[in-house]
């Protein structure tokens, strides 16, 4: 049976792994491919690399850690952070990234998800989304789009956006609740099972866990395919072995 | 010496990686010319059957593979090069496979998500040296397209994807799989090694 997937990732600036500290500051946590190769030992399915640098002359960074990266891992890598063009992706995917992820670039010019996916196969675009309930107590109301990390909003309604995204090609959505995002309160398992019967290709989760318990409900009643997590690993609150072994115990299909 | 074939399409970059990892000698081969000259060879391959194929035969390829399966030497083929053995393909009906092992490749249908993406449990056929040590094990799949081979006595390993269907060929000196070892962590890299040992 197809298992469903767990799968850290690593917000990395200039050639280093970050992550926030209380929501104030963020701190250095490290080199790139020492954290992937822990991620990779504890069991995780695959692998995603956020790029936030912000300084367009140190972008090209990220090439080299993505390269570094292949040589020693041997599970599905995706990189994620402004790619912005085919010549982006390529660069990454000749680098040894299975996967590439866009956000605002996908919103702004749609047609770069049916350039990625005629260059390189719908397998290789992931496209991330990041959608807000128009009423934060009524999901029936519907989703918007937000862009550029979630600051703007850009109206568009989200279900409809993530079906566009796979009729141009998208092989897998990414998508992450802005309400439920940073809170450790759980995922918004309504806009998960709305879109996840809807939509052919993969939806993985993002954004809301706090504890095994969320994993769960939004792989079960949300229907996702998989869970990506940062947080919940990166406070080394838990591993990826002990968070598959719990879902394992309460019937989920998880590679043990 | 393992030749990696190169013929425009494909993540050979991984598969070439996951032998360097394991300290395997292999090369990259994009000169159709210098497959004699390797021990076995690596048919790997993402993206479509039609331009997979054409890619091999634009590029030359197909007279010198002719000619090494007939060498006896081990081939591995790894998912478009596991379809790529046999006749034709539904993704592109105008297009012929190497006709290597009768049967034909289909596309999954019904109400599920396609392609089948992710890891997925492997079922070896009982009595072949495979079997021992990857029974059960997770394997990383990314398909649109199943082969169905004629003959079932060529079936190596089969998969659960809302129905059985075959995942794993092994056809006088070829081996292949339809899910990436080169992706697979550890039992994928066992599963190279088996093949570079064993076969």
């Amino acid at each position: 049976m197809l298992a469903k997937r767990i799968i850290p990732c690593l917000d990395v600036r200039e050639g280093r792994v970050v992550k926030g500290v209380n929501f104030v500051g963020i701190q250095d946590a490290g080199d790139p491919v020492e954290a992937a190769i822990k991620y990779d030992s504890q069991g995780a399915d695959e692998l995603v690399f956020l790029d936030i640098t912000a300084s367009s002359d140190k972008r090209d960074i990220i090439i080299e850690v993505v390269a570094k990266t292949a040589e020693q891992l041997f599970i599905p890598l995706t990189v994620g952070g402004g790619i912005r063009s085919v010549e982006d992706m390529r660069k990454l995917l000749l680098n040894g990234a299975d996967k590439i992820s866009i956000n605002t670039a996908a919103i702004e010019q749609p047609d770069l998800i049916n350039q990625g996916a005629a260059n390189f196969g719908s397998q290789c675009i992931v496209v991330a989304v990041d959608a807000k309930r128009k009423d934060r107590k009524d999901s029936s109301k519907g989703f918007e789009i937000y862009t550029h990390g979630g600051r703007e909003n850009t109206e568009i309604d989200a279900i409809k956006w993530m079906q566009e995204c796979q009729s141009r090609g998208a092989g897998e959505i990414l998508l992450t609740s802005m309400d439920c995002d940073g809170t450790k309160d759980g995922y918004d398992i309504e806009l998960y099972n709305e879109i996840c019967n809807l939509l052919k290709i993969p939806v993985i989760a993002s954004g809301g866990a706090g504890n095994i318990s969320h994993l769960e409900d939004v792989l079960n009643r949300g229907n996702a395919d998989a869970v990506l997590a940062a947080s919940i690993f990166h406070y080394n609150e838990y591993t990826v072995g002990t968070v598959k072994n719990e879902l394992h115990e309460k019937g989920i299909c998880v590679r043990l | 010496m393992i030749g990696i074939i190169d013929y425009g399409l494909g993540n050979l970059g991984s598969v070439f990686k996951a032998f360097k990892f394991l300290n395997i000698e292999a090369k990259v081969i994009s000169n159709p010319e210098e497959i004699d000259k390797c021990e076995k060879i690596v048919l790997p391959g993402v993206g479509a059957f039609g331009s997979g194929m054409n890619g091999l035969r634009t590029n030359g390829f197909e007279s010198f593979l002719n000619k090494f399966k007939d060498s006896g030497k081990p081939i591995l083929g790894i998912c478009l090069g596991l379809q790529f053995l046999f006749e034709s393909s539904e993704e592109s009906p105008e297009v012929s496979g190497l006709n290597w092992i009768p049967g034909k490749v289909v596309g999954f249908q019904g109400d599920f998500k396609i392609p089948h993406m992710g890891w997925n449990q492997v079922k070896f056929t009982p009595g072949d040296n495979f079997g021992e040590s990857f029974e059960g094990k997770y394997f990383y799949f990314v398909h649109s397209y199943f082969v169905q081979p004629k003959n079932s006595s060529c079936v190596l390993a089969s998969c659960d994807y809302f129905g059985e269907f075959v995942c794993g060929i092994k056809y006088e000196n070829i081996t292949a799989f339809q899910f990436h070892p080169e992706k697979s962590q550890t039992s994928g890299l066992n599963l190279l090694t088996k093949w570079v040992k064993s076969c």
